[in-house]
């Protein structure tokens, strides 16, 4: 059992360590300072339509590594659109055409010799919903290690009590790990959802709108959860809430009616914005 | 504080709001007393079943002369008949016993009259000088200016012709077929004078007999014919000894069986043949009633005891009811006990006063007649259902005839002497074999079917796929039980090893196909994804069609020759043209729409966003299927299995038209079955309103519906479990 096993044995160096807070305010050089291995995921000239409708239009952008980057824009301006490019997701819904490249760590993810399940592998994803699977907690985190064949038990417990640990939940949850997912809270679930997606160990995270359901309390607690997780991992994140960006990201890109607006640090576009639509959503002008 | 007040409702919104309350309950109560009154209406048709059996005394008459050879009544108990010594018949009323009607036959003084075996009208009687008579006593019912009354008639029979017996004949009985007559005497020194006419009819005279003597050992016998008079019984009322006569012929006699139905080297106290003397009942010191049925043997058919009854004091005299195997016992303190032999009840018993000379129950079994020294008294039966116990429904049951105790389902026969065989058994294993081959059959397909159609297949193809699947359950039935009964089945027979051999070569050759159209051009590919069912269905007809083509060239490679043949020479398994699996397939047809449209919506209805969350994390599409979807989904297919269950349980016509509806007990798939259902809608109409038969054809449309309310609550039961446990999505 894990807690039996929590004290003794527990080998955290193969692991990264759990990430010591850092402040929001440390500042990130701008994009035009980044050295090539900064760089984490280039976007080039992506364009994307539904059916004859185009989402995304011809945008360029490259996303830094381990800092947090956030996207904002008022509702239907396709930035989820775009989260969702990353890991290919948009090739479930029918209709959708791609044209452009995308490219994880220089890798080309359209390319046909790249496997899907892979890559998303690589590239995990939290839902605006929680969407636990109807298991117990535990088997919810050991869902992602599972598909990838066969681990020894204690193995699989290591890395879900690290994933719990990881994602904050730990404490809550290790006593209940057989108990179902869908009995916790909704920023439980979240919490939980988040565990499942680094328990793979991802190099990058999408988080797609990841607490606009959730109560205050819970939206501060996957704050925090963020801050930690960068020092691990490249996270792109999508928002409504401004604040939220300002808070949590290092970096930030508006998006308009499909086109990347503007995309600069965090400080930049919330102090100074080059553009006008950006000062306008910025200050509520609309949105 | 000023007091609130809500504004008011709008009296139109008030009345729409009250009547459609008033309509949706009216509606729910009676869909509740709908299914309450035809419970209700089940359970009164079965409880007579349990009525309580019943005996009174129902009338006491002083009655002097000492002569009654023997007494019989009309069928409804208007009328007793007796026929007295010294030649007249007698009518009187039963109640009063006032005389109706005297027929005087003869002047010469009667020494016996016996019913001539197997009717139950016709009597053969000896007078003192040894001449044997016949006349037939029939009742006929007449309405005479709107009065009814009923007509006593005394007939005798091949005009009058006499048989002469020998003069030191001790016993006699006569058996009549519908060309034959047949008389045995037995004469003092035990040997057995046989004489048969052949050719016989009513209305002329007897001519000359065939005769033969017998030699059988002396002492004091009692000689019967036994069924349809190929038998003599011979049995010693001293000993207990017995001789089993074959009479093939009168002139080719053949002692089959020499044995005793002694007890412990003690004497039996009473015989009685049952009706149609397929068995003799031998009552015993003991008190025991034992029952020694003719059954097939390596030697030919013998007496065997097939069961016994225990009554408390010796059993002194047995008589048989005329149309049932019922019979009643009368023990050494001259308690009567009513008993019944295929379900082994004791119903009821009742005192008498004295030991009966004579003892007689009315052809319906509702009265029951006892004459002794000077009195003749009557007794009120009821008695409608005693063939029915627990184990005579669900237990194995030795019947008349069996060689063992078997599970037997046979209601009607064209004898009128024949045994009613009423176990459930048989019907609910073919209920049960039926809808289970149905659902092997339509399980894999419907749930495979199911997962296909909703994640796979191309949305456009699936909205032509779903409605047309769902329409096939509008399919009727009887349609599929005539092309299974009159087309499939012939054609199965014709090509079974090519039928047997597609369980093989379809998933195979689907293997092959899809294995090599996964080498196509991607563009092909994506073009084609989610039509590929479309596809493969005519690779699979062309599969079906080569190996239905080479059925001959198959047969010849596996079977040698013929899969029926070496089949039942290499696995003893018979072969039936309308069997489980033509019902199974027939059946599963019928239950495939139900099954894939429920687990369909169920698959269908699992959250996308669980899908998602489960391919965001790297999971293939096969892996999210099984690992999140099928799960997720469980309650739903679950519960489309167990209404596709019970619908195959209830089904009807499907199963009356391709089943052969024999009820036999053996799981072999090449064998046919009844089921419930089948057999209700077989049987219904030609079964007498509130006869035996009648209640039980009630009582297992209960049982089939208790089996399908278990299922129905089993399958609720569990989905709601697994609801609560995947549910909250």
């Amino acid at each position: 059992m894990i807690e039996e096993r929590a004290g003794d044995g527990y080998d955290s160096t193969s692991m990264p360590e759990i990430p010591t807070p850092v402040s929001a305010v440390e500042e990130a050089p701008s994009p035009s300072e980044w050295r090539d291995d900064d760089i984490c995921l280039t976007v080039s000239n992506l364009c994307l339509y539904y059916g004859d409708n185009e989402a995304l239009a011809d945008i360029s952008m490259r996303v830094a590594r381990q800092r947090v980057t956030a996207l904002i824009g008022p509702s239907g301006c396709g930035k989820s659109t775009l989260l969702r490019c990353f890991n290919r997701m948009n090739d479930l819904i029918d209709d959708v055409r791609i044209t452009g490249e995308i490219e994880l760590n220089g890798m080309e993810i359209h390319s046909t010799s790249v496997d899907i399940a892979q890559l998303r592998r690589r590239v995990g994803m939290v839902f605006q919903r929680p969407n636990p699977f109807p298991k117990s907690i535990y088997e919810n985190v050991a869902y992602g290690l599972r598909l990838q064949g066969r681990l020894p038990k204690s193995e699989v417990d290591d890395r879900v009590e690290w994933a719990l640990k990881n994602a904050a939940l730990w404490e809550e949850v290790s006593d209940r790990l057989n108990e179902s997912a869908l009995d916790m809270s909704g920023g439980q679930q979240q919490r939980l959802v988040i565990a499942r997606a680094i328990a793979v160990q991802p190099d990058v995270l999408l988080l797609d709108e990841p607490a606009s359901a959730l109560d205050p309390i819970s939206t501060l607690k996957i704050e925090e959860l963020i801050h930690q997780l960068k020092q691990d991992y490249t996270i792109l994140i999508v928002t409504h809430n401004m604040q939220q960006a300002a808070r949590v990201s290092d970096y930030t890109g508006f998006l308009y009616l499909g086109k990347l607006v503007e995309y600069d640090t965090t400080n930049i576009i919330f102090t100074n914005p080059t553009e006008k639509q950006t000062e306008d959503y910025i200050t509520g002008r609309y949105g | 504080m000023t007091a609130y007040n809500l504004p008011k409702i709008s009296n139109r919104r008030r009345l729409t709001n009250t009547i459609t309350a008033k309509v949706i309950g009216a509606g729910g109560v009676a869909v509740i007393a709908a299914i309450v009154l035809i419970m209700g209406y089940l359970f009164w048709v079965i409880l007579p079943i349990f009525a309580p059996t019943s005996i009174d005394v129902l009338d006491n008459v002083s009655y002097q002369p000492e002569d009654v050879l023997a007494i019989g009544s009309d069928d409804s108990f208007e009328i007793v008949t007796l026929v007295r010594g010294n030649g007249h018949v007698e009518f009187r009323n039963p109640s009063t016993f006032e005389l109706e009607n005297v027929a005087e036959m003869s002047a010469m003084p009667w020494r016996d009259a016996i019913l001539v075996f197997p009717t139950t009208d016709t009597y053969a009687v000896r007078d003192t000088s040894n001449e044997v008579r016949f006349f037939r006593i029939s009742h006929q019912v007449r309405y005479i200016d709107n009065t009814r009354t009923l007509e006593q008639r005394v007939e005798p029979v091949f005009v009058n012709t006499t048989y002469q017996l020998p003069q030191d004949t001790a016993d006699f009985d006569v058996y009549r077929s519908d060309e034959d007559l047949r008389i045995v005497a037995r004469r003092q020194d035990g040997s057995l004078l046989l004489a048969e006419f052949e050719e016989v009819d009513d209305d002329f005279e007897l001519e000359f007999p065939i005769e033969n003597t017998i030699e059988a050992p002396p002492g004091r016998y009692r000689t019967l014919f036994g069924p349809r008079g190929r038998f003599l019984f011979n049995v010693n009322e001293q000993t207990g000894d017995f001789q089993l006569i074959l009479v093939p012929s009168v002139l080719r006699p053949r002692v089959v069986q020499s044995s005793s139905f002694a007890e412990d080297g003690k004497a039996p106290t009473a015989f009685e043949p049952l009706l149609g003397r397929y068995s003799i009942l031998v009552g015993h010191d003991s008190g025991v009633v034992r029952q020694w049925s003719l059954s097939p043997s390596e030697i030919g058919t013998v007496f065997k005891p097939i069961r016994s009854m225990d009554f408390d004091a010796p059993i002194l005299t047995l008589a048989s009811e005329q149309r049932r195997k019922g019979f009643v016992a009368v023990d050494a303190n001259n308690t009567a006990h009513l008993a019944y032999t295929t379900s082994n009840r004791v119903l009821t018993s009742i005192d008498f006063d004295a030991m009966p000379k004579l003892l007689v129950f009315s052809p319906r079994a509702d009265r029951l007649v006892t004459y002794q020294a000077d009195q003749i008294q009557t007794y009120a039966i009821q008695n409608a259902h005693p063939e029915i116990s627990w184990n005579s429904l669900w237990g194995k049951v030795w019947y008349e005839g069996y060689e063992e105790p078997v599970f037997s389902w046979q209601s009607s026969s064209a004898d009128t002497d024949f045994e009613a065989k009423f176990s459930l058994t048989p019907l609910l294993f073919g209920t049960l074999k039926a809808a289970f081959y149905a659902m092997i059959f339509a399980i894999p397909i419907a749930v495979a079917g199911a997962v296909y159609t909703a994640n796979f297949m191309s949305p456009g193809m699936r909205a032509w796929v779903k409605p047309g699947i769902e329409i096939m359950a509008a399919l009727p039935t009887v349609i599929l039980g005539f092309l299974a009964g009159l087309w499939l089945a012939p054609i199965v027979e014709d090509h079974l090893t090519s039928v047997l051999l597609c369980v093989i070569v379809l998933p195979i050759g689907m293997l092959l196909f899809a294995t090599l159209w996964s080498r196509m051009p991607s563009k092909v590919l994506s073009a084609c994804d989610g039509w590929f069912a479309a596809i493969a269905v005519p690779v699979l007809v062309f599969f079906t069609w080569i190996t239905l083509e080479f059925d001959q060239p198959l047969a010849n490679l596996f079977f040698s020759g013929d899969a029926k043949t070496w089949m039942y020479e290499k696995l003893g398994l018979e072969y039936d043209q309308r069997n489980a699996l033509i019902i199974g397939i027939a059946m599963g047809l019928a239950v495939i729409p139900t099954i894939f449209s429920i687990a369909e919506d169920a698959i269908y209805g699992v959250p996308q966003h669980l899908v998602h969350g489960s391919l965001a994390l790297g999971a293939t599409r096969w892996q999210t299927l099984v690992r999140v979807v099928l799960l997720t989904a469980s309650p739903g297919i679950f519960s489309a299995i167990m209404i596709g269950f019970g619908r195959a349980v209830g089904e009807t016509m499907i199963v009356l038209m391709a089943t052969g509806n024999t009820p036999i007990m053996d799981l072999n798939l090449f064998q046919g079955m009844r089921t419930f259902a089948a057999n209700i809608a077989v049987e219904m109409p030609e079964s007498e309103a509130n006869s035996t038969h009648f209640r039980i054809l009630f009582l297992m449309a209960l049982v089939l519906f208790f089996i399908t309310f278990m299922f129905n609550t089993v399958a609720e039961i569990v989905r709601n479990r697994l609801r609560t446990r995947y549910g909250n999505l």
